[in-house]
């Protein structure tokens, strides 16, 4: 106790020193703390644009389709599979979707397009789907001959709203499927996921475009957090999957992999300009340190002299870190929140957008997380702590007559 | 003699300077008894102050050893020659020594922190050597607002609160101006004769030596002279 007493108050002995390395420790803290908030909730936004507006948090499909697509493998009974799911609790809805390639014509012009059936209703309670649709509308509930285009195939087309469009492609039941469309709306801005050539068309329609009388490709979910996707991805496969291995259950890890690859080695390459600054931070605390221990020289072999025991030396300089940490961690975590606060209502805005995979990405934002304080706050105390254990054994095996010879 | 207190047999202590070996104490022999109060004398660089090192476990002597209440300190190490130290001797140094952040108080009671003693305890003795060595209405000053003679008192407090076997003062009146060093021999001399209490001195100040009662001289790092008052 009254080492602790000690080295508390030999914090306020050379207060401007103390007051500096604090200040760098607790800068520290808040930077660190404000990338963490950073790293979640950009990527967050990120993660929620992707899964949010098409991907969803994981998808079914029928065994083997996300590596090689077919229209022939198809999930046959969609409202069953969504029956099974519905039951687990993080699952917030679903929806299903059909998928087939074909040639879109208009006038004299022609282009390859991917043609998407979907369900209107579900995917306005699963995705944002419906909210990128910047000309026109988006298709009725109902079966129809509406569809909706990318701005890219708009302009090679050169179809808007209200014009015909003829679709070509091979039914499920290898017939030639052919139809006319009307141009209802046209998603997306040129070099979006959703400015493309994937074209959205009533699920019905698809069905009896493609001669399909039922089913899906494609089925996507949603959960109340996008961090139970893997999780909840197992738990829907030992649901669907009763009767065999019938159908691949993704979480949005997989489905978009390219993306959370480019993705991890984006946040691995911040980190290590978290680490080169930790290693910053605990070279000025070390320097503190190591001049507290050639000052104090005389004053340990007193103590030592008096019967203090090497260990409560060694302690004395671990005390010392340790209540500088702590009241530095205080402010820097404390700012490190209102920081990540702040961005996380107003954020900033980028003033080019810049294309992550298709999506157009113009905020950076921030998140507060408990991993946000508590991973900074874990570091510079863990780091500072470290540092000092070299100094304090050296403190701790001062012989006292040298260390009172010295001035 | 009364009851030994220290034994210090073949002590010898050899510093490697720059090469060159120097023979700070050279086969010493010395024994102190209970209640002496014995001033260690000599010109500078005659070995008083690294035999009173030895006799104190603050030093390693080369070859020989030291006894001290019948343990053999010179063998020591580590946390064991630390508790021997806080639980058998008092220091008291030529530059006070206190510790800077600990009031006059606290740094009386520090040493008996350590050993664990019940705070009533505490209270009690510190409160009785505080009034016996004149520090009453000082407690909470800190050392930097004492005088050099008043961070001295506290010194000798520390060194005595805990009734450690043997007290050992380095140069003790040396930052003091001759009236004030002249006070505290008195007032330590007094505590030793009241108390029984064994003080060793280490010093070159004749005002120590007239006061002694017993007076080792050293030269060359061996006891010139050795000579008890009557």
């Amino acid at each position: 106790m009254v080492i602790a007493k000690i080295a508390f108050r030999n914090l306020f002995r050379h207060r401007r020193r103390s007051l500096l390395t604090g200040l760098m420790m607790a800068g520290g803290c808040l930077l660190f703390s404000v990338f963490i908030g950073m790293v979640d909730g950009s990527y967050g936004l990120l993660i929620d644009m992707f899964t949010r507006d098409h991907t969803g948090h994981i998808q079914i499909h029928k065994k083997g389709y996300l590596d090689k697509p077919s229209i022939y493998k198809i999930i046959e009974d969609p409202e069953a599979v969504g029956e099974k799911i519905e039951v687990i609790p993080s699952v917030v809805s679903w929806a299903p979707r059909i998928y087939s390639p074909a040639l879109a014509f208009a006038g004299r012009k022609t282009s390859g397009v991917r043609v998407m059936g979907v369900d209107p209703a579900r995917e306005a309670e699963t995705t944002r789907l419906l909210n990128k649709v910047k000309a026109g509308r988006f298709i009725s509930e109902e079966p129809s001959d509406e569809i909706v285009i990318g701005e890219r195939l708009s302009r090679v087309l050169k179809a808007g709203t209200g014009d015909e469009i003829a679709l070509i492609a091979q039914g499920v039941d290898g017939s030639i499927a052919n139809e006319l469309f009307t141009v209802v709306g046209i998603t997306g801005q040129t070099g979006s996921s959703f400015g493309g050539s994937t074209s959205y068309i009533n699920i019905e329609s698809a069905r009896r475009f493609l001669s399909m009388p039922r089913g899906a490709h494609e089925i996507a979910v949603i959960l109340t957090d996008q961090a139970l996707a893997i999780s909840t991805a197992k738990l829907i496969s030992q649901s669907i999957n009763l009767n065999g291995d019938i159908f691949d259950v993704d979480p949005w890890q997989v489905v978009e992999k390219q993306f959370y690859l480019a993705m991890q080695a984006d946040i691995k390459g911040n980190w290590l300009t978290i680490i080169v600054f930790t290693i910053i931070i605990a070279i000025g605390v070390l320097n503190t340190v190591l001049m507290v221990i050639l000052e104090r020289t005389r004053e340990f072999g007193v103590l030592k002299a008096i019967g203090t025991r090497p260990f409560q030396i060694f302690m004395l300089i671990i005390l010392e870190t340790a209540f500088l940490a702590l009241l530095s961690i205080v402010p820097g975590a404390a700012g490190g929140i209102a920081a990540n606060w702040l961005l996380s209502v107003y954020g900033i805005t980028l003033p080019n957008p810049v294309d992550w995979g298709g999506f157009l990405f113009d905020t950076i934002t921030a998140k507060i997380t408990v991993r946000s304080i508590l991973i900074p706050v874990a570091v510079i105390v863990f780091s500072a702590l470290l540092v000092s254990i070299p100094p304090a054994i050296r403190a701790a095996c001062i012989k006292p007559a040298d260390a009172l010879r010295s001035q | 003699m009364s009851e030994e207190v220290i034994r210090v047999e073949h002590v010898t202590k050899v510093y490697g300077m720059d090469g060159v070996e120097v023979k700070a104490v050279r086969s010493l022999n010395l024994a102190i008894g209970k209640g002496e109060f014995t001033a260690i004398a000599g010109p500078s660089g005659s070995g008083k102050t690294t035999l009173l090192n030895i006799m104190s476990g603050l030093d390693i002597p080369t070859s020989g050893r030291v006894m001290l209440s019948g343990k053999p300190i010179s063998s020591m190490r580590g946390a064991e020659l630390s508790d021997f130290r806080r639980d058998h001797i008092g220091f008291i140094f030529q530059s006070y020594n206190l510790i800077p952040v600990l009031s006059a108080l606290e740094n009386i009671e520090y040493v008996m922190l350590l050993q664990g003693i019940p705070p009533k305890e505490r209270r009690s003795r510190v409160a009785s050597i505080m009034k016996e060595v004149g520090l009453e209405g000082m407690e909470k000053r800190k050392p930097g607002q004492l005088s050099g003679g008043q961070q001295q008192r506290v010194a000798i407090a520390r060194a005595m609160v805990s009734n450690p076997d043997i007290i050992l003062a380095d140069e003790p009146t040396a930052n003091l101006d001759s009236t004030t060093g002249a006070a505290l021999l008195d007032m330590m001399r007094e505590l030793n004769e009241k108390r029984g209490m064994t003080f060793v001195f280490s010093t070159h100040d004749s005002m120590i030596m007239e006061r002694a009662k017993r007076l080792v001289m050293m030269k060359d790092g061996r006891v010139d002279r050795d000579e008890t008052k009557g």
